[in-house]
């Protein structure tokens, strides 16, 4: 909360704040008011106002909005320190983006000065310096993270990161450094130019920004150390005393682990220590779960030099995206000074500087930095509302979710006017399915009636690629009678606007978990993701809610969590957040009244008369306590849980006091817990189990015992599929572990699910994906797994075959797609992701296409249709080539070869290029593309769609027999022995012709073997031919394949056998 | 390893007794009324070197040929092998790596009991039936070997029982292990019209090898 008095006077803010501030605020204007009359500014002071606030950020009104936090001490006698006591100094930047700006509009750099940080009585000089004025070689603007420092001559100096007007360079952020002879300025350049940039002092390519400087030692033997940079790159460089002449050479520090930029450096008991904003993102990381966060983390080293040693995360991630450290110790206690969103209006862009107190451990060595604990806390919102989407645990369909989001912003009641990631959860791959959702759910049962869902997109719909709204989407609840999702009845619609909340109205329902289900937005071949940056789901309203009368034992604090409410017949346990109960409260038997605020009712808070009792109270109770066992967890179907299930066991006893509770799990120990109205037990484990319990009262009365069987089915079942290789057919089989498979269902394409009930056909001879997936008795269904059904290729061919080819390419750009080539999808206006393209940094002067298939079919013609974007004799971009030929593989030849007869390759890019030519039968064809050039570089080729055309008889099915021919020597002889094994399902006549004769067989069974050895009546026998005709039935028509086999020669001249 | 074993039966006479026979149908007579045809068919058994493994037995140690089927030109006498049985008992581990066993067989020249000119072995041919070769497919019976006074009826193979024919095999002694396989052949003596008549001794030897 601030009170600001003086000139620049800001609105009154907007933000709660706890009763125990209020004391100190009403301080803080008095002595406000007292600074405003008693400090008349004088000629020369730059501009400032005093305000007095005890709550973090610093100015919290949104009045002005603060970055990227310095802390200096200036002693009391200090140059600009008259005074008696010493002053923090906190330099900022000044945030200056509108509401809905994504960008760092940052212009100037103002201070806080404080005598006292726990008095909180701020002096702010909104602006004292600008990078123009200062600096006549910097532009405007860009007045990012900088630092004051009191030199070796006693004058202080103010390093910070600026543009640089006249530079070449591509990155032209400098490091300039001004000096004045006060903390608040006037300001000079010191230098008259940069002191680093990416030309000075040597040649870099990083982003000069964020300079960090420590003047180290003592008197005349006082070194002056610079770190800075960002993007992960971290320099230090040695100054001398002026503070601006380079000693040595540009280091590059390393061994900070997820060192992002920011860097702070400090020295404490002669260590030294590197604070900084730390963003290697992941599930497992220390330092943040999601990318666009950082936390603030640390190193150490015993000299400015190094090593450097990682120290750990000391700050988490705060509510702006970046984070910046500034540390400083000042009267005795160390500070934390950083930066949030967290103002009124506050946001990424518009941050505001706070600083929290700093903690050592000194028993390790060196000391740590204790985790800071920012202030103030976070305070459950108690105001009435419908939306309860705060109170439910998320899982969402893309676990683990990628780290550019975050599913928290989901439903943590932020909404931003400019949301980045990971203000949002989303699912943007590189490969997008087309159905994503997120799911809700809540320890117990909640009547929903409604549903705001707020969508963030990057592409319009229709596009198919990057972050869209959905094409549709619907709400489902898990019905907790049929154990099943089942979609909310009567929606009002289905909004796909991604400007606000999107508003669903349903008929009121009572469920434990409710999800949302997109169908991604296509463009026919691929899928955008999706990203939601806030889901509210909203309760349905009782006419009433009255809390009924509560009783606590003396010093007992904790009340009950639940209430019931009523909806119509249907009564439901729902969470209150009751007033805090203090020990003073409670402290003696009496009856006073207490206020809450019950989860999704809005329409006001709630009161309940609270009764406080005397535990020893309990002559001529003889009345045996109740206790009642509540399971919850995942509810699934047949009355089986799908996680592990926390038991509630209750007790209750007729004079309301609390109880000792005894519980045991399955055969376990007999867990008894004092003093209690209810304890908890964690059941785990796939199976079934058996909560016992009982009660005990203050009198020494035991309830009856109670038991409740629990059954978990955590595990979804797995299935496996199979392609027969000749019918094409897919059968499927499952297997679950505990509950057992309820079912089995498979999807062909993007076709509906269907209930499996035997081996799946394929519907026609082209390929095909089917979905498979298992659902066990208790709910758990299985991730989809996908199969292939290849396609027959068996039949005559006509027509484009290109959708049946497996498509290849010399090289295709990471943003294009090569199977863009043959999706049979020619949109007018292709996204890079509907092309096949290749531009790269380096582009040949040739490119091609490849289609196989998976038999030489007989073609007779193609058509493509080019792609560009620049102009031909550009030598860059994409242009239209100069000419192409389409090419077979030979494949006696073993090489590719030109078609003949072509009819003429055009190069249009607005119309299919169609060439027909001499037939020829092949495997494979080639498009080569000759690109157009400027005679130096090429431009880079792209097709939107390739077709090759068919005319093709068709193969006629083979039976299928293994043929083997060995030469043998039987005494000195050599014997060409023929085996042919009948691999077909029914049986055949084998004919086997040698050049030692012939032999027929008839009939031979499946699975057995016609044989015959031959003999050459020689002792040697060159190399040959064995010819196996082959003649059966397949699918009713006679058929008669021919295999032939190439024995080797022998020679049995050498056989040891000869001798016999 | 090689295994092999041989029989020699002391076989297929072609005598007075074929020639009486032939009489006996009404053939041109060459042989002499009431002539004693004692035909001596014999079998000589080399030890088995392996007793008991793969082993190959014939069912009798002779067979007497008798003219059947003769011409003006040529002269037929035809009778039928003993059976001959190969019985493995090893088990398909036992049997090396692509090893396959064979029966082979050759004969020597008739001989004459009274100084007649002999009759070469090339005179004598083949046809082996397999009786029994299991159902796998994988033993099978040699091809016919017809006699020098024959066309070929596959490339070559009007030789005779010159050399060692092949009476049967298997594609692979592993896969047909453990068995019995039976096998016999129709022998058929065919001599010009005018050979001399009397009783003829020949020898079969029969071989298996793997």
């Amino acid at each position: 909360m601030n009170t600001t008095v003086g000139r620049g006077a800001a609105p009154p803010s907007h933000r709660p704040s706890r009763r125990a501030l209020a004391v100190a605020v009403a301080a803080g204007l008095f002595a406000g008011g007292l600074a405003g009359v008693a400090g008349p500014a004088h000629a020369s002071e730059p501009e400032s106002y005093t305000f007095t606030n005890t709550v973090n950020p610093i100015i919290g009104d949104g009045s002005y909005y603060s970055a990227d936090p310095a802390p200096m001490v200036v002693p009391a006698g200090a140059p600009g320190n008259p005074g008696a006591q010493d002053q923090l100094y906190i330099y900022t930047g000044h945030d200056q983006a509108g509401p809905a700006t994504n960008d760092f509009i940052m212009n100037e750099w103002g201070a806080l000065r404080t005598t006292d940080v726990e008095a909180g009585q701020w002096t702010h000089f909104p602006s004292l310096m600008r990078p123009e004025t200062t600096f006549a070689w910097a532009t405007p603007g860009r007045a990012y993270a900088g630092q004051v420092v009191q030199g070796v001559d006693g004058r202080y100096y103010w390093y910070v990161p600026i543009h640089e007007r006249d530079s070449p360079v591509s990155d032209k952020f400098a490091i300039g450094v001004a000096v004045s002879a006060s903390p608040t300025g006037p300001w000079t350049d010191h230098a008259g130019g940069p002191i680093v940039s990416q030309r000075v002092p040597t040649a870099n390519t990083i982003h000069n920004i964020d300079p960090t400087i420590l003047v180290d030692g003592e008197g005349p033997d006082q070194r002056v150390y610079l770190w800075w940079g960002s993007f992960s790159q971290l320099r230090m460089l040695e100054l001398g005393q002026d503070m601006k002449t380079p000693i040595g050479a540009v280091r590059t520090v390393t061994g900070l682990t997820g060192f992002f930029e920011g860097a702070w450096a400090f020295k404490r008991n002669g260590t030294y220590y590197l604070a900084y904003a730390g963003n290697n993102a992941g599930p497992t990381s220390q330092c943040t779960p999601a990318n666009y966060h950082a936390c603030l983390a640390y190193a150490t080293a015993s000299s400015p030099q190094g090593p450097w040693t990682y120290r750990g995360t000391f700050l988490r991630p705060v509510s702006s995206t970046t984070s910046h450290p500034g540390v400083v110790e000042f009267d005795g206690q160390w500070y934390l000074a950083y930066h949030t969103a967290d103002a009124v209006d506050g946001g990424h862009f518009r941050r505001s500087v706070a600083i929290d107190p700093l903690e050592w451990d000194d028993t390790q060595t060196p000391p740590r930095i204790k985790l800071v604990t920012p202030t103030p806390a976070k305070e459950r919102d108690l105001t009435p509302r419908p939306n309860i989407a705060q109170a439910a645990r998320v899982t969402v369909s893309n676990e683990p979710v990628p780290t550019q989001y975050w599913v928290k912003a989901l439903n943590d009641e932020i909404v931003r006017r400019n949301p980045l990631p990971p203000d949002m959860w989303g699912t943007w791959t590189g490969n997008n399915p087309p159905q994503q959702w997120v799911q809700y759910t809540w320890d117990q049962p909640m009547r929903i009636t409604g549903s705001q869902i707020d969508f963030w997109n990057d592409q319009p719909q229709g596009t198919g690629v990057g972050v869209a709204a959905p094409a549709r989407w619907r709400i489902q609840y898990w019905d907790l009678d049929a154990g099943q999702w089942a979609d909310a009845s009567n929606p009002s619609g289905y909004p796909t606007s991604t400007q606000g909340f999107q508003n669903t109205t349903f008929d009121p329902v009572t469920t434990t978990q409710v999800r949302a289900v997109f169908d991604a937005s296509t463009n026919g071949s691929t899928y955008s993701a999706v990203a939601v940056e806030e889901w509210k789901v909203l309760a349905a309203q009782p006419e009433s809610v009255s809390a009924p009368a509560m009783t606590v034992e003396v010093g007992e604090t904790d009340l009950p969590d639940t209430l019931p409410v009523s909806f119509g017949a249907e009564t439901l346990r729902v969470p209150v957040y009751w007033d805090e109960v203090t020990p003073d409260d409670v402290a003696t038997p009496r009856t006073f009244a207490i206020g809450g605020t019950v989860l999704g009712y809005a329409a006001g808070r709630v009161s309940a008369q609270l009764t406080v009792i005397s535990p020893d109270d309990t002559e001529g109770d003889e009345t045996a306590p109740t206790v009642t066992l509540t399971p919850s967890g995942s509810a699934g179907s047949a009355g089986w849980f799908r996680s592990a299930v926390r038991v509630r066991i209750a007790g209750a006893d007729d004079r309301g006091g609390r109880l000792a509770i005894s519980s045991r799990v399955d055969d376990g120990e007999s867990a008894v817990a004092n003093d209690v109205r209810h304890v908890d037990v964690t059941v785990t484990g796939d199976g079934e189990h058996t909560v016992t319990a009982t009660a005990t009262d203050r009198a020494g009365n035991v309830s009856a015992p109670a038991s409740l069987a629990v059954r978990i089915d955590a595990v979804a079942p797995v299935s496996t599929a199979t392609v027969h290789s000749s019918t094409r057919a897919v059968t499927v089989t499952a297997t679950d572990a505990t509950s057992g498979v309820a079912r089995i269902e498979y999807a062909i394409g993007t076709g509906a699910w269907q209930t499996y009930t035997g081996a799946v056909a394929a519907p026609d001879a082209n390929r095909h994906t089917l979905s498979f997936r298992a659902l066990d008795v208790a709910g758990n269904l299985e991730t989809a797994r996908t199969v292939v059904i290849p396609a027959d290729l068996s039949g005559p061919l006509t027509g484009n075959i290109a959708p049946i080819a497996t498509p290849t390419a010399s090289y295709t750009a990471s943003w294009n797609s090569v199977t863009a080539l043959n999706d049979s999808a020619d949109p007018n206006n292709p996204s890079q992701a509907q092309i096949w393209g290749t531009w790269s940094g380096t582009r040949p002067a040739t490119q091609w296409v490849q289609y196989t298939w998976s038999r030489p079919v007989r073609i007779t013609g193609t058509e493509l249709k080019f792609w560009r974007d620049s102009n031909q004799g550009s030598g860059d971009g994409v242009a239209q080539p100069d000419g192409w030929v389409l090419q077979y593989w030979d494949e006696t030849g073993s090489s590719w070869r030109d078609v003949t007869g072509a009819s003429g390759y055009g190069t249009s890019t607005t119309a299919f290029n169609t060439v027909s030519f001499d037939p020829v039968t092949t495997s494979r064809v080639r498009a080569t593309v000759r690109a157009n050039g400027n005679g130096s570089t090429y431009s880079a080729v792209a097709i939107t769609e390739w077709r090759v055309f068919a005319d093709d008889p068709g193969v006629t099915p083979e039976l299928p027999v293994t043929v083997t021919a060995q030469a043998r020597c039987v005494a000195g002889r050599a014997y060409l022995a023929v085996q042919v094994r009948n691999d077909h399902d029914a049986p055949v006549d084998v004919t086997v012709q040698t050049a030692y004769g012939e032999r027929v067989f008839a009939a031979v069974a499946p699975g057995g073997n016609a044989y015959q050895q031959f003999t050459t009546r020689t002792a040697s026998m060159p190399a040959g031919t064995a010819t196996v005709r082959v003649s059966g039935s397949v699918d009713g028509k006679g058929v008669t394949t021919v295999v032939t086999a190439q024995p080797p020669g022998v020679d049995c001249a050498a056989d040891p056998r000869q001798a016999q | 390893m090689n295994t092999w074993s041989r029989k020699r039966l002391l076989a297929a006479g072609a005598s007075g007794a074929l020639l009486a026979g032939v009489v006996a149908v009404g053939s041109p007579a060459f042989a002499e009324p009431g002539d004693e045809a004692g035909v001596e068919v014999t079998v000589e058994i080399e030890e088995i070197r392996e007793p008991g493994v793969l082993a190959m037995s014939v069912a009798a140690d002779s067979v007497m040929l008798s003219e059947d089927g003769s011409t003006l030109l040529v002269r037929q006498f035809t009778g039928t092998l003993p059976t001959v049985t190969v019985t493995d008992t090893r088990t398909p581990d036992e049997v090396p790596e692509g090893a396959a066993w064979a029966v082979l067989g050759s004969a020597t020249d008739f001989v004459g009991d009274a100084e007649q000119a002999p009759i070469g072995a090339g005179h004598l041919g083949w046809k082996p039936k397999l009786i029994d070769g299991g159902d796998t497919g994988l033993v099978s019976e040699g091809e016919e070997v017809v006699t020098v006074l024959d066309e070929p009826t596959q490339p070559g193979n009007n030789v005779g029982l010159v050399d060692q024919e092949l009476l049967v095999s298997t594609f692979d002694s592993g896969a047909v292990t453990p068995g019995e396989y039976t096998v016999d052949a129709d022998l058929f003596l065919r001599t010009p019209g005018d050979v001399e008549a009397g009783a003829y001794t020949s020898t079969l030897t029969l071989s298996l090898f793997e």
